[in-house]
Parts: structure tokens; sequence; C-alpha cells
């Protein structure tokens, strides 16, 4: 419940636009009495509220404010806020007041009011250090954040420095989403798409024998294309640092106290630089093995650029990122197994999940359910021997883990600031990206509570460098974040999955509108209709507002974006059915689910 | 046919002289000034101002391993090292000399800068062999 607001309107008795703003005022104090009080300072004639309002030189009541729009103002009437720390804030005259009483009354969204306010970090002009702003970390959340406070004059560094990986890679400037997350992975992707066109779709449209697909898919010349392209990225990136003037040092930092970094370089060469506040975006590393032989395996920070085709792999997890590796290896050709500890896609729509599972079983992916590896061995020809946890055994080229990740807060020093940072995952609580030491924020992965995700980082980036250097007081919304899982058949997601919206909300309180369906583009190919596409949106029975929204298929990120919008602007089922589609795409199933689950009737597509 | 022996025979002398760099020789800017057939040096963060300093018309080729016009370009960029006499040709890779690529303020590869007496006379972006001979020719010319 917001605060009751205490207005004060001055005027004389007989001013009509005095009358009409006093009325208007009075009516919404009677409508809303816990939300507004008004004060009226109500004067006999033109000439004792002038005397009052205005004075003799400077002495006015107008005066008071010290702004002077308020100063300069003659007419009446003459209205004000009077805020809980006895100040007062000038609002104006008749427009303003009814402008003010109109946006009083308009609806708000429940938190849409939330102003994100920090705690005081001690930063003032005259600071005296090297920076006004040092980030740690130069990925996606780091240099949104660095660039953006240097656009409101800041002077800012950012600090990046690859810490190999246990097998020994490293990469340029820009994080894992640029370097071994995101983007090779959505390229590597891409081939297997392009893999199942030529398998799939060449001959009902009209191709014959293409000889891409006799030649076989050459590892080399795509991890190439996809590595020269990643560097030409990392290149584009310190020419834009450079051009928002930030100071790009390719160093590891450790905190030393609250305003003093210690550097190290490539080298071993040591420095120290000190700045008034720090980003802590250092984001998170792949979670070793915990097995015997553990170290044999490599991680997503090696297989995009693995010198040679993998060969015969076991993708350990079942993870988004397992999932979409198996999912591509297995797309250019390679024999892929992935061992599956319990359930896939934890924290996603199940009755999805596992339509993704059968898609993928159906797309040369074995899995290995209920085991986990115990042991990992070279053997003789340097293979890597796996005994399971069920004590079965085979051998295979590659081992590739991602069961999880963590925060890379290691070495950042925090033990000499005090900085409260979370035992079990590295990852560092905050309040409003602010942490416990008040002059350090964290944004991205390493934050606590924060959906690991690139552009949720660079949002929350941007928004906290507008705080710290251009006054802003909006907080990042961590709510509805829509995202694309690249899996062989794409899952777009926003919104609550069934499983939470029981748990949130109860059984009978919300209901799921569902079809099953068969994309254009896939009904001339035999092969392509053994899995249908899927979409299903949740709805809040009582409000009819859309609490998830959720679409198994092709270009699922490009479908999702948009939904993604409609979500933040608080779409209902209704708002859903009375777009219109366009049409023929995938994505306007979206705006025709009329089968809802509770019905029974069968979500699959019916005819033509 | 004859051309193109040459051409490679270039080349060849090319990668010796380089080798010879990287072994500790001396001079390379004032070798560079006495060279008969043109040659293009690969230059690092280090030995950029030296070679700008030491001739009095240059050519510098900002380049990438990674960048596919400059696969196109490197060769016609090595073959006209052989035509333009008074011309010193160097060649920046700008992940091996990112101090260079910045003091130049390189935005993307390819890049060409010609120039007189250590200034700046011309600069373009981009595979353009068109652009690369006029500017060659300019730069001949002043």
């Amino acid at each position: 419940m917001s605060k009751q607001v205490v207005f004060h309107i001055g005027g004389w008795s007989s001013c009509g636009f005095y009358s009409k703003a006093s009325n208007v005022l009075a009516s919404l104090s009677i409508l809303f009495p816990s939300r507004l009080k008004v004060v009226d300072h109500k004067y006999g004639s033109r000439d004792e509220y002038r005397s009052w309002l205005i004075g003799t030189s400077g002495s006015g009541f107008r005066d008071t404010f010290g702004i002077s729009k308020a100063s300069n103002q003659t007419s009446s009437p003459f209205a004000w806020i009077e805020s809980s720390d006895g100040g007062n804030s000038f609002v104006g005259g008749c427009d303003d007041t009814l402008a003010w009483c109109k946006d009083f009354c308009a609806p708000k969204e429940e938190g849409g009011e939330e102003k994100a306010v920090h705690v005081d970090d001690g930063h003032t002009k005259g600071h005296g250090y090297d920076y006004d702003l040092v980030v740690i970390g130069g990925g996606s959340g780091g240099m949104a954040a660095s660039k953006e406070a240097a656009k409101f004059g800041a002077k800012v560094a950012v600090l990046d420095f690859v810490k190999p990986s246990p097998a020994g890679s490293t990469w340029g400037l820009g994080g894992t989403c640029v370097n071994v997350g995101c983007i090779p992975k959505k390229l590597m992707h891409n081939a297997a798409l392009i893999g199942e066109i030529l398998s799939s779709d060449t001959e009902p449209f009209g191709f014959t024998a293409p000889q891409a697909l006799e030649k076989g898919h050459s590892w080399e010349k795509m991890r190439e294309a996809v590595q020269n392209h990643i560097r030409g990225l990392n290149f584009n990136y310190r020419v834009t640092l450079r051009e928002k003037e930030v100071t790009y040092l390719n160093k590891l930092g450790k905190f030393v106290d609250a305003h003093t970094l210690s550097l190290t370089d490539k080298k071993g060469k040591v420095s120290q630089i000190t700045s008034s506040r720090f980003i802590i975006a250092t984001g998170g590393r792949p979670s070793p093995l915990n097995c015997e032989g553990g170290e044999l395996a490599i991680s997503s920070d090696d297989i995009f650029s693995l010198e040679q085709n993998p060969g015969k792999t076991l993708c350990v997890g079942a993870s988004y990122i397992a999932l979409e590796c198996a999912g591509f290896l297995a797309g250019i050709g390679v024999d892929t197994e992935v061992a599956v500890r319990s359930i896939l896609l934890r924290g996603f729509d199940r009755e999805i999940a596992d339509k993704i599972g059968a898609h993928m079983e159906d797309h040369g992916v074995k899995f290995r359910k209920g085991v986990v590896p115990a042991k990992l061995e070279k053997n003789g020809e340097g293979k890597i021997e796996v005994t399971f946890s069920d004590g079965t055994k085979d051998v295979y080229d590659t081992v590739f883990a991602a069961i999880g990740r963590s925060a890379d807060t290691g070495k950042l020093g925090v033990e000499n600031i005090n900085l409260k940072v979370n035992e079990r995952n590295g990852k560092i609580p905050t309040k409003f990206e602010q942490t416990s030491v008040p002059n350090v924020y964290a944004i991205g992965d390493v934050m606590e509570g924060c959906p690991e995700l690139t552009p949720v980082a660079i949002q929350a980036g941007r928004h906290l460098a507008r705080r710290l250097f251009d006054g802003s007081t909006t907080p990042m919304d961590y709510k509805n974040i829509c995202t694309t899982v690249f899996t062989p058949m794409e899952f777009g997601t926003v919104g609550y999955n069934e499983e939470d919206a029981k748990e949130k909300f109860g059984c009978g309180s919300y209901e799921v509108y569902h079809s099953s369906f068969n994309p254009l583009e896939w009904s001339l190919s035999e092969h392509r209709g053994k899995h249908p596409a899927f979409a299903k949106v949740i709805v809040n029975k009582d409000t009819d507002a859309v609490l998830g929204i959720h679409y198994l298929g092709p270009h699922a990120g490009e479908v999702t974006q948009g939904f993604g919008v409609a979500m933040k602007k608080g779409v209902t089922y209704n708002d859903l059915l009375d777009t219109v589609g366009i049409h023929p795409t995938s994505a306007e199933v979206l705006t025709d689910l009329t089968v809802s689950k509770s019905s029974g009737k069968s979500a699959d597509a019916k005819g033509c | 046919m004859l051309r193109v022996l040459h051409s490679r025979a270039a080349r060849a002398s090319v990668a010796t002289f380089i080798n010879n760099r990287s072994t500790g020789a001396l001079g390379n800017a004032r070798k560079v000034q006495s060279r008969s057939i043109s040659q293009v040096i690969t230059l690092t963060d280090e030995s950029i101002s030296k070679f700008k300093e030491g001739n009095d018309r240059v050519v510098l080729y900002y380049t990438a391993t990674w960048c596919p016009p400059c696969k196109v370009i490197k060769p016609i960029y090595e073959e006209l090292s052989e035509n333009y006499e008074k011309v010193a040709f160097g060649k920046v890779d700008v992940d091996d000399c990112p101090d260079a690529a910045a003091d130049a303020n390189i935005r993307s590869v390819p890049t060409f800068v010609f120039l007189k007496d250590n200034s700046p006379v011309k600069e373009f972006a981009g595979a353009d062999k068109k652009m690369l001979e006029d500017g060659l020719s300019e730069l001949s010319d002043m």
C-alpha cells in the first residue's frame, strides 16, 4: 500500500481555475481517503492571495521553494506536495494539478513504482582515486556497464583476463557468451540445422543428391569459420571500448582493499589501481567433473575450439548446455551419448523437456539414464574409458562435462574487503546489484539470483551504470525474462512453466491452452512429421493474465522475443486471441490456442 | 609465368628477412630503404615507429588472420609491393600489435594507411585494389 500524499492547494475563492483544481482534488480525497489528503488554503480575495504568495520582494510563500518555476508563479491556484521530511515539492498551477490527479488515478502495475535506491557508497566528485569505476570482467555485462558509465562522463576501466581452462583453452575479450557460449553454440547449432535441411528437405523440395551430404561435415572448416568470427568480434569489442573511452586492461584483478585492486598481467607483472566504485562482472565457469579421472573431461570452455572432430562423445549432464551441445554434435554426425542423472532440463516445463528428449533420441542422440560417470581413465589407444555409477562401461574419444557452472569469485580477494559470498556456489548476494560492501556492485552470472543469460547481464549493467552516474532510480526487472534453448528442436519460453504455476497459484487457478502442430515448412518431408512442434500458454483463470508462454518448434528465439514484450506489458489470454496472426507461420499458433488442457481434448492438430 | 616465379622468389626473400629480424637482425628500417625489390615487412608494436621514421614513403596494411577480405587483398598487396620502389610496405596484425592498432585508431580490417615523412596523407578501409593502387601512385608522386 502506498503512502498517503498530503497535497496543498492555495488560491482565491472566486478564481475559476482554483475552484476547478480544488474540486477535483476534493473528489479524489473522498474516493481515496487513505491515499490522498488535501489541505486547502483559500483566500477571500485576489489581493489577500497575492500578498501571501508573492509578498514583498522575495518574501512570499512561493519563494520558500527555492526554485525559479515556483518563484515566478503569480497566478492562482498554487499547488505543492508536503514531504514526509518536512520539505515541500512544488507542483504548479491548475493544469499541473489536474495532470497530477490524472496520473494519481492512472492504473499502475504492481511493483511498477519500485525505485532502486542504493546505500550511500561514499562516491564524490573529487574522490581522488584513479577511476570513477573499475569493472572486473569484460563479458557482456561488464562491457555494457562500462560503456554506459563512460557515456555519462565517468572515468572507467574494464579488466578482462581469461584464466585458461583445465584443458588449456583461452580466448579474447567479450566473456563467455561471445567466446565459449551463445555465439559459437548458435553457429554450430545452425550447422546441425543445415544438416537436417540437407538430409530431410532437399528431396521433397526438388533438389537431388546434394554433394554436401556425400562429402560429410568438416569440423575443421566449421571451427575455423566460427573462431574467425569470434576473433573479429573480440577486435570489434576492443575498438568499441576505445571509442567509448573505456580503458581496457588485459589483467587479472584482486581486491587489496575496498578501493584498491592489485593487477597481474600475462607476464606476471603486478601493479595497482584505485577506484571510487567497482562492478564485479566475472561471470561463471563450468564446474569440473567430480569423479576419478574427471580432469580428462573437457567443458564448454574447450569444445568450440577443438582442433579436431571430437569423435565419439559422452556428454555428461542434462542442462541446456549439455543438451544443446549434444544436439549439434549429433546433428553434424558425431556419435553422441548423454549421461543423465535424473531429469532433462531441470527448471523448464516438464512436458516440453520430455518432447525435446524424445526428438533428440530420434535424431541420433543416445541417452544413458539414471547414471553418472564414476571413473574416467585413458586406455592404451588414447581413448577415455568411462565406468558409470551402475557399473557399465564404455569407451569414448571425448568426454564433455556440462554439469553446472560456478561463479568465478575464487581469486577476487573478496576476503580482503569482507564481501559476502554464498559459500555454496561462490555467488554474490546483492540488493539492486549493490553488494555488502557499498562501493562494490555485482551484475550478471556472478550475482546471486540472476538468471544466467547474457542480455540480463547487459540490461542490469546498463541500469546500474545509469543509477550510479546519471541519477536514475530504475531497477533491473528480473521478471518474465524470455529465453530460448537451442536444442535440435528449439524451445522458446517466458514466464511460469506448468509446474511452477501449480506450485505458486494452486491447481485449479490456472488453465493451460495447448496445441501440437506441423510447421508448413516441414509438411513436405516424411522425416519431419514424427515429432510435431508444440505450443502452450498458461493463463490465470481469475484475471485472464498470461502466466507463461512456451513454444517448441523452428525459430523459437525469433518467435519468443516479441511475446516477451507482450508479457512485459501484461498480456492477457484474450489479447492473444484478439491478435491477428501472420499466415502461414508457426508463431501464429499462439494467437489461436483454444484447446484447454482441462477439457481433455487432444492437443494434436487436426487435418487441414 | 616469369612474373609468378619472380613474385614467389620475392615472397621467399620476405620470409627470410622476417626470420632474420626475429633472430635479432638490427637496422631493418635502413635495410628496407636500400632494397632493390619492394618487400612487405611484418611489423610489431615495437618496430613500427622505427619503420615509419626510417622511410619517407610508407604504406601500412592493418590486417588480421580471421578477416576474409584480408585473404583476398594480401597477395595483391604483396605483388604491388614489387611495383612501387619508392614506397616501404608494412604489415600490422591488429591482434599481435594491439597498441599499434589502437594508436592508429584502426576500426576495421583491412585498413591501409599511407604516410609521407611519417605523417598520414591518406587512409581507407576495405579490400579495394583500385584504391590501393591509386593511393600508392599518389604517394609515389609526392
